[in-house]
């Protein structure tokens, strides 16, 4: 579109100006003719006057020859003398002048031969005028004089009329010239004009067109702008240096300093409070080679003291050659967010401290309980009867089991706050570890036990094993009436997953209950019937929750329980 | 006290029931012969740095939680010096904390025991700690 106008403008521009130049070639050609012409009117107006003078000198000869003959005086010999030189004067002017001319040459040359004739009669005429008078009287009057006279005359009527044609020959030569001349030149103008005015039009729509892109970019720039500076976040970008060479108003409002004091005047390093410089060195060094930089928590020591937590994000902005120019950096105020998390932290460090003492202050007396109802038994055996002792019994085990359930809670409080170490978890070498060491203690058992090959999965590798421990133990606990416990471990893709199960025969429970299964002190069996603290499932839900995952139960009252849970991968 | 003979065991326990127990258990196998009890830490370090003290006990068992100066305080110090860092330091608590057992292993515990709540268990595992560190064990001279 644009260089399709350019070069409409372009070839308009060259168009007029090869027109001009035309004009101008032509306008000189023509003056040049004009002067030729005028050159030549001038030349034919000049032998017009010759011939006139010629003309002249010949009737004044002839009237003072006349006056002569009757009137004898000396002064016509000078005056025929100067006369004939006058003559011969023009004659040789006409000669060069018509050189080119040949009718007009023929007619001076008669001239010529006419003029020497007269001559020679005026010769005649003096010689004869000094003898006698009478015969001067008839050379003059003669016929033969008569008739050169009138020769004479014609000739040079001739001559005049031929002159006088040339002359108006050359007069309309002129004029058809410069009508020529005026026509060409007008129409050669008018074609300039126009091409102007389309250049003019055309220049004048693109100019147009380019002040309102220029309106549209000023407009576009303005918006950007503000968006740059009233973004929700912080925008900077820093040189090599790390010296800030652009900031967003969002960031002095956060910082307190404004534009005169940060632009090309502070680094980012500036700003940062102690604790926080060393890691941004770190990660700068990191933008530079790597070319970005990528949630870095930083603390900004704002003008009034006050510390601002932001998120920083950059990508470097580099030059053809791979040298860093400048970052493009994005920055979240995180304040809030750090705040509510250092509430965290100090929750968690009240809740641990508050564990810390549960595990061991709780623990403690149930020590002394025990240990003291044992001294008890051992030490006065022979004072205490049997239902005493029975007492003492019932007050032992339930301090084991406070202490059991004490050591439980622990451990389920202890799991949910504990990070999540993921690694590749072999499957098969846990479980069949676990395995071994929960069948020791049920030698005596009649169990059969099958464990299918187990794929890998992504997974904290302490809680998985906490995962099977429980599961196992509860399925190898909840078959123990059955006279062959059968117990399958395996696991199958559905949906995309890997879905782990293991399945026993043992009591089972009714569905209806399924949704307590997983709660924390949830029982479905009485605690004479399976010991217990309620827990074991719950913190088995807890880790598989944990890990994004999900686990279930189906089971019928006495046809034992399937367990299937799945972790997602890191895909999803 | 007893302080013409030299000290085997070094007990350092807050709890009187808990301290009763464990003394209990070692009388029984002959091993609280020469036992000293002390109530906190800061009794346990002038027992071992005071003026006049020149003890070195064969066995140090410690626990963690007391008032005034905690046993990770004593472990440490302990530890620090040249002389007694060779005494074998048993901590027995009611601690399952893994910051306590990481923490006492990196000042160099020899063992972290965690008292058993039951009575049996617990007698067992006084017995074979006092059985191995002071009949069993092999210390420098």
């Amino acid at each position: 579109m644009k260089v399709y106008f350019d070069r409409k403008v372009l070839v308009g521009f060259f168009l007029a100006l090869g027109i001009l130049a035309v004009l101008g070639v032509y306008s000189y050609r023509n003056s040049r003719e004009s002067i030729a012409t005028s050159q030549m009117v001038a030349r034919t107006n000049e032998a017009l006057y010759h011939i006139e003078r010629l003309h002249s000198a010949h009737l004044q000869l002839e009237a003072e020859v006349m006056r002569y003959t009757i009137e004898v005086d000396t002064f016509f010999i000078s005056f025929y003398h100067d006369r004939l030189n006058d003559a011969r004067i023009h004659f040789q002017k006409l000669m060069e002048m018509m050189k080119d001319d040949p009718a007009q040459r023929a007619r001076l040359d008669s001239i010529r031969v006419l003029g020497k004739k007269k001559i020679d009669l005026i010769n005649q005429v003096i010689q004869a005028r000094q003898l006698s008078i009478d015969s001067v009287g008839k050379l003059i009057p003669s016929a033969f004089n008569k008739s050169l006279l009138a020769k004479i005359n014609e000739t040079i009527e001739a001559m005049q009329a031929a002159e006088k044609k040339l002359l108006d020959q050359h007069i309309l030569q002129r004029k058809a010239e410069i009508s020529k001349f005026y026509s060409t030149f007008i129409t050669l103008l008018l074609a300039t004009a126009l091409i102007m005015i389309v250049l003019f039009l055309t220049i004048n729509s693109t100019l147009r067109a380019r002040l309102q892109a220029e309106h549209a970019l000023q407009i576009a720039s303005k918006e950007i702008n503000d968006l740059y500076h009233n973004a929700p976040c912080g925008y900077h970008s820093v040189d090599g240096n790390g010296l800030i060479v652009q900031m967003n108003s969002t960031w002095f409002d956060w910082i307190g300093y404004n534009k005169d004091e940060v632009i090309n005047k502070m680094t980012l390093m500036d700003l940062l409070t102690p604790a926080s410089k060393q890691l941004y060195t770190k990660n700068f060094e990191g933008l530079k080679t790597q070319g970005f930089l990528t949630n870095v928590e930083l603390e900004i020591s704002r003008k009034n003291g006050t510390i601002l937590f932001i998120i920083l994000n950059a990508t470097a902005i580099k030059d053809e050659h791979g040298n860093f120019l400048k970052s493009r950096s994005t920055a979240f105020d995180i304040t809030d967010r750090h705040l509510a998390e250092e509430k965290v932290i100090a929750a968690n460090k009240e809740l641990e401290a508050f564990t810390y003492s549960v595990s061991h202050d709780l623990r403690t007396p149930l020590r002394s309980i025990d240990g003291y109802s044992k001294i008890l038994q051992e030490d006065y055996s022979s004072k205490i009867d049997a239902e005493a002792n029975r007492l003492l019994n019932i007050i032992r085990n339930n301090a084991r089991r406070m202490g059991e359930l004490i050591d439980d809670l622990l451990n389920f409080s202890r799991t949910g706050r504990k990070e999540i170490e993921k690694s590749a978890v072999n499957m098969n070498v846990l479980v069949a570890n676990i395995q071994q060491e929960l069948l020791v203690p049920e030698k005596s058992r009649n169990i059969k036990f099958t464990v299918q090959p187990l794929k890998d999965i992504d997974a904290d590798n302490s809680m998985m094993r906490q995962v099977w421990v429980n599961l196992i133990s509860n399925a190898l606990k909840y078959s123990r009436k059955q006279a062959e416990a059968v117990i399958e471990i395996g696991c199958k893709p559905e949906e995309g997953r890997i879905l782990y199960y293991i399945r026993d025969n043992g009591v089972g429970f009714d569905m209806k209950y399924a949704d307590k299964l997983f709660g924390v002190f949830q029982r479905l069996h009485k605690i004479d019937e399976f010991e217990g603290t309620g827990v074991g499932l719950a913190l088995v839900h807890r880790i598989i929750s944990r890990h994004g995952g999900k686990i279930w139960a189906e089971a019928h009252v006495n046809k034992g329980a399937t367990f299937f849970f799945f972790i997602p991968t890191k895909h999803e | 006290m007893i302080n013409n003979l030299a000290v085997e065991v070094l007990l350092v326990e807050d709890n009187p029931d808990d301290a009763e127990l464990t003394i209990r258990v070692l009388k029984k196998h002959n091993l609280a012969n020469n036992l000293v009890h002390v109530h906190d830490g800061e009794e346990a370090l002038d027992f071992l740095f005071g003026q006049e003290s020149n003890n070195l006990p064969k066995l140090i068992l410690l626990d963690l939680k007391m008032p005034k100066v905690d046993g990770i305080e004593v472990l440490r110090k302990i530890k620090k010096d040249d002389q007694k860092k060779i005494i074998p330091v048993v901590v027995l608590t009611s601690s399952k904390e893994e910051r306590d057992v990481i923490e006492s292993y990196q000042l160099g515990v020899n063992a972290y025991v965690v008292k058993p709540v039951e009575f049996e268990k617990f007698v067992d595992a006084v017995t074979q700690l006092g059985l191995f560190w002071l009949l069993l064990n092999e210390p420098p001279h």
